[in-house]
């Protein structure tokens, strides 16, 4: 299942950003509210949404949008 | 050119040193795992990031009042476990959380959802055996409200103050503020100088840190 469009959502809410300025492209270098805190706070938001737990080693790793859905994709 | 915060290469070079701080607070750090700190300010993210710890803490990049703050850890189970209730802070226009009787500004946060995610997060993984407290003798803070964090009933506590205090035991004395009434912003560079020096390195929160083992604890 592909869960773009609800990362898409949960990034938004979090971030205070429209949707339509977010896409599967999005880096965290492109939004600068998107630092370790907002980091720690759209992981655990999505695991809360999907509910499933994404191993802390992988956080660091997921900078951008393509990423997070690439690895919750094969959680979920 | 360093007694202006805002010169260039004041803060440049600040930025640059503070790296190699962080670095060699990091290796000289034994206490990594599972650490919680709590603080009133900044501090509590400050450390974490500095240090390379989890941010196993409710209480990051926001701020207590004093007095609310002594209200929050003399009752730590009852306030984690009352729902956050938002409204905007008028001024900085971040979002606030009732909680109860007592008021936490999430500072640095965009938005509510951010601000629960993150208290949430943080409540989940305190770790009371490994667990420190940190109060600044900031604006409003009076003497009242340190002697009340003094007494309280945890074993690692420090006041970062801005002139000493001999009867208050948790206290240390943070340099540089002798012409305030209180400590101003802790995190700011220490002027005059460029080597990475924030005012509240003037306390050597690794030896702190240091102190407390999760198996000494017990």
């Amino acid at each position: 299942m592909n869960h773009t469009e609800t990362i898409i959502r949960i990034f938004s809410e979090i971030f205070e950003i429209p949707k339509e300025r977010i896409n599967i492209e999005t880096r965290r270098k492109d939004i600068s509210g998107w630092d370790s805190v907002g980091h720690l706070a759209l992981i655990t938001s999505i695991e809360d949404e999907l509910n499933i737990t994404i191993p802390q080693q992988q956080w660091k790793n997921l900078d951008s949008i393509s990423k997070i859905v690439e690895l919750v994709d094969t959680i979920a | 050119m360093f007694n202006n915060p805002n010169s260039k290469w004041f803060q440049r070079l600040n930025y640059r040193f503070y790296g190699i701080r962080c670095w060699l607070n990091r290796k000289r750090l034994h206490n990594t795992k599972n650490v919680t700190i709590i603080s009133d300010n900044c501090m509590a993210g400050f450390l974490c990031s500095d240090l390379g710890l989890e941010f196993n803490t409710p209480t990051l990049n926001g701020a207590f009042s004093p007095s609310d703050y002594i209200k929050f850890l003399s009752n730590l189970d009852f306030y984690l476990s009352e729902p956050l209730s938002f409204s905007t802070d008028p001024e900085r226009g971040c979002p606030i959380a009732q909680i109860s009787d007592i008021r936490y500004r999430f500072t640095h946060y965009k938005s509510n959802i951010e601000a629960k995610a993150v208290w949430n997060y943080g409540k989940r993984h305190i770790n009371y055996d490994n667990i420190f407290f940190i109060m600044t003798e900031k604006e409003r803070c009076t003497l009242a409200d340190m002697q009340a964090f003094d007494e309280l009933p945890f074993k690692n506590k420090v006041i970062l103050t801005h002139k000493p205090y001999p009867n208050l035991k948790s206290a240390h004395y943070i340099r540089g503020f002798e012409q305030q009434e209180h400590c101003l912003v802790t995190s700011d560079f220490v002027l005059g100088q460029c080597f990475g020096k924030r005012y509240y390195n003037d306390f050597d929160f690794v030896k702190w840190l240091n102190q407390n083992t999760p198996n000494e604890s017990h």
